[in-house]
C-alpha cells in the first residue's frame, strides 16, 4: 500500500459532488438563530472592551472613482462587448436590497453631522487591495496575492484644491472636477431627492457609458463612487442609497465579508455578467465600510481581434487571460474620514 | 487610525466574539456553506439544513472553549458537525446500501450500457456506497472528513478529539477497503 495515490479520495469526491449551496432560506434561518442567540448573550468578559466603531472614526476609500476606472479598463479590454446576463445563484431577490438601502438611507439621515468650513480639508484614508493586471495568458483566481497600498488624500471642502502624498511628499493641484464630484461643496449641493439625483447621474456620466457596462451599472458605480470619495452630508447620503434601490439589477449579496472582522453586509451590481460591484456596509449600523470588485463568474478574455457577433462588430484589444471566480479586482476599506484646517495632517 | 485587517483569522473571530457575540456571523458567513454541503453529501439536504444550524449554535455557545492557538476554525466545526451526522448514523447506512442497490441493478441491465457506465464515475458509486456502508461509524468518519471536507489527518484528529497516529491507521484502513472496491471495477468490465 506504498503507493498513495489520491484515486480513490477522488472516486468518492466524484460519485458524491459537492451539493449546490444551501438554500437562501435555510442559510437566513440559520443565520437568524445564531443572531438571536448572539444578541440573548451578555460579553463574557466583564471588563467591556469595546472596539472603536465607526461613526467618529469612521472608515473610508480614497480615490476609487479612478481605482475602479482602471479596474474596468484593465480587466475588461472587451470594451464593445455587449452586457450578458446576471450572473445566478449570487444574490437575493432586488427586494431585499432596496429593503436593505431603505434602512441604510433611514440610518444615514439620523447620523451626526458638522459641515466643514469652506477652507477646510476632508481627509479620506483608504486601503486599496486588488489582483494585479493579468498578464498574457495568466489564470487568476481567489488565491493570487494581493496588493495592497494606503490612499491619503486632502480635498480643500471648497474643492479648489486637492493634496496628496507622493514619495513622501505632500503635493497639492486643483481637484480638476469631473464625474464623480470629489469636493464637499459640490456634493452637499446635489438634490437630496432620489429620483433628482439618479436624473442627474444619468444625464452627467458622459463618456463613462462607453466603458461597456449598460448605463444602469455605470449610474450604480458613479454613486458608490461618490460616496468612497467624499464626506457626505446625510441627506446626500441617504438620497444615494434611496437612488441606488430604484437601479434595476441592485441585489444583496448574502456572503458578507469581513471588513476588519466587523461583518459587512453588500449591495450589489454585476457589470457584464462577472463583475460584481458590492458597497460594503455595517450589517448593524449600516455604516459605509468600503467597496469590493469580485469576479462572480469565471471569466476568459478573448484573444484580440474582431469577431462579429448577433450583427454587432466586437474588438477584443489586449491578450487573452482568465478570471476566476472569487478573485478579488478590487478591495477598497476605509480607514479614516475627517475634517483637518490644513492638508497633510491627520484629523 | 484603525488597523485593518482585511482576513482575521477565525480565531481572532472566535476571541473578539467573546466581547461582542455579534462577531460570531462572521465565522457563519465564512463556513456555513462548508458545513451544510459536508452535511449534505452524508445525509440529506433537509438534515444538513437542521445540522449545519446547529453546528453554529453549539459552536458559539462553545466558543469560549475553543482553542485560541488555532487559526483554522473548521476542523472545529467539522467535529461539532460529526458529532450530529453520527446521531443519523442509521439513515446514512440505509442510504448507503439503497444507492448501492441502485446503480448495481442499473448497470446489470445492459451489457452496453454497463461498459459505457463503468467509464463513468457515477457508476463507481454503487460500489462505493456498499463499501461506506460496510466501514465502521468511526474509519467513515476520518475517510469522508478526509475526502469530502478535506481536512488532513492532522486536522481530523484535532475534529474528533483522537491522536493522528488513530486517524491514520484508521483511514489506511478505510482507504484499503474503498481502494479494493474501485480495483474490481476493471475485472468486471473486462468479463
Amino acid at each position: 500500500m506504498g503507493d498513495y495515490s489520491q484515486a480513490d479520495l477522488e472516486a468518492l469526491r466524484q460519485a458524491w459532488p459537492q451539493p449546490a449551496p444551501p438554500s437562501p432560506d435555510a442559510r437566513t434561518a440559520a443565520r437568524d438563530a445564531l443572531l438571536q442567540r448572539a444578541a440573548a448573550t451578555a460579553p463574557r468578559r466583564t471588563r467591556r472592551v469595546r472596539l472603536p466603531r465607526a461613526g467618529r472614526r469612521a472608515v473610508t476609500i480614497g480615490m476609487l472613482a479612478a481605482v475602479l476606472s482602471a479596474v474596468a479598463l484593465v480587466v475588461d479590454p472587451t470594451a464593445v462587448e455587449a452586457p450578458r446576463s446576471i450572473v445566478p445563484g449570487m444574490a437575493l431577490p432586488a427586494a431585499n436590497a432596496q429593503a436593505l438601502l431603505g434602512r441604510a438611507a433611514e440610518a444615514a439621515g439620523r447620523r451626526a453631522f458638522t459641515a466643514p468650513r469652506p477652507d477646510q480639508w476632508v481627509y479620506i484614508a483608504t486601503r486599496v487591495q486588488g489582483v494585479k493586471q493579468a498578464a498574457p495568458g495568466e489564470v487568476q483566481t481567489a488565491r493570487t496575492p494581493l496588493e495592497s497600498r494606503v490612499d491619503r488624500a486632502w480635498t480643500r471642502a471648497d474643492g479648489k484644491e486637492l493634496a496628496l502624498y507622493e514619495d513622501g511628499k505632500l503635493v497639492r493641484s486643483a481637484t480638476g472636477g469631473g464625474m464623480p464630484p470629489v469636493d464637499y461643496a459640490t456634493v452637499a449641493a446635489l438634490p437630496t431627492d432620489p429620483d433628482a439625483l439618479l436624473a442627474w447621474v444619468y444625464a452627467n456620466m458622459g463618456d463613462l457609458r462607453n466603458l461597456g457596462a449598460d448605463g444602469q451599472v455605470v449610474a450604480y458605480r458613479l454613486l458608490g463612487s461618490m460616496l468612497a470619495q467624499n464626506l457626505v452630508p446625510p441627506a446626500q447620503e441617504a438620497a444615494v442609497y434611496r437612488a441606488m434601490a430604484k437601479i434595476p439589477g441592485v441585489t444583496v449579496n448574502p456572503e458578507a465579508v469581513d471588513v476588519d472582522g466587523r461583518p459587512a453586509v453588500a449591495v450589489a451590481c454585476v457589470e457584464d455578467g462577472w463583475v460584481s460591484h458590492e458597497l460594503l456596509l455595517d450589517r448593524a449600523t449600516y455604516t459605509y465600510l468600503g467597496e469590493r470588485a469580485i469576479a462572480g463568474a469565471d471569466h476568459t478574455a478573448p484573444e484580440p481581434g474582431v469577431r462579429v457577433e448577433d450583427g454587432r462588430k466586437i474588438i477584443n484589444m489586449g491578450p487573452s487571460y482568465t478570471i476566476k471566480k472569487g478573485t478579488i479586482l478590487t478591495l477598497a476599506v476605509r480607514l479614516d474620514i475627517g475634517v483637518t484646517d490644513r492638508p497633510g495632517v491627520r484629523p | 487610525m484603525t488597523q485593518v485587517t482585511q482576513q482575521a483569522t477565525d480565531a481572532a473571530l472566535v476571541e473578539r466574539s467573546l466581547r461582542q457575540p455579534e462577531c460570531f456571523a462572521a465565522l457563519f458567513n465564512r463556513h456555513y456553506s462548508a458545513i451544510h454541503g459536508y452535511a449534505e453529501r452524508r445525509l440529506s439536504r433537509p438534515l444538513a439544513d437542521d445540522i449545519a444550524a446547529e453546528t453554529f449554535l453549539i459552536a458559539f455557545d462553545r466558543r469560549d472553549t475553543y482553542d485560541l492557538s488555532r487559526p483554522d476554525a473548521r476542523p472545529w466545526l467539522y467535529g461539532i458537525a460529526s458529532n450530529l451526522i453520527s446521531r443519523h448514523r442509521r439513515t446514512e447506512i440505509r442510504q448507503y446500501r439503497a444507492l448501492a442497490r441502485t446503480d448495481v441493478r442499473e448497470v446489470g441491465e445492459d451489457h452496453a450500457e454497463r461498459v459505457a457506465d463503468s467509464l463513468d464515475a457515477s457508476a463507481a458509486r454503487g460500489r462505493l456506497a456498499a463499501a461506506l456502508a460496510e466501514l465502521s461509524a468511526r474509519d467513515r468518519d476520518v475517510l469522508l472528513l478526509v475526502a469530502w471536507a478535506e481536512l488532513t489527518s492532522d486536522e481530523v484528529g484535532r475534529a474528533l478529539g483522537v491522536p493522528a497516529g488513530t486517524v491514520r491507521s484508521r483511514l489506511h484502513r478505510a482507504r484499503t477497503k474503498i481502494r479494493a472496491v474501485l480495483d474490481a471495477a476493471p475485472t468486471r468490465k473486462e468479463r
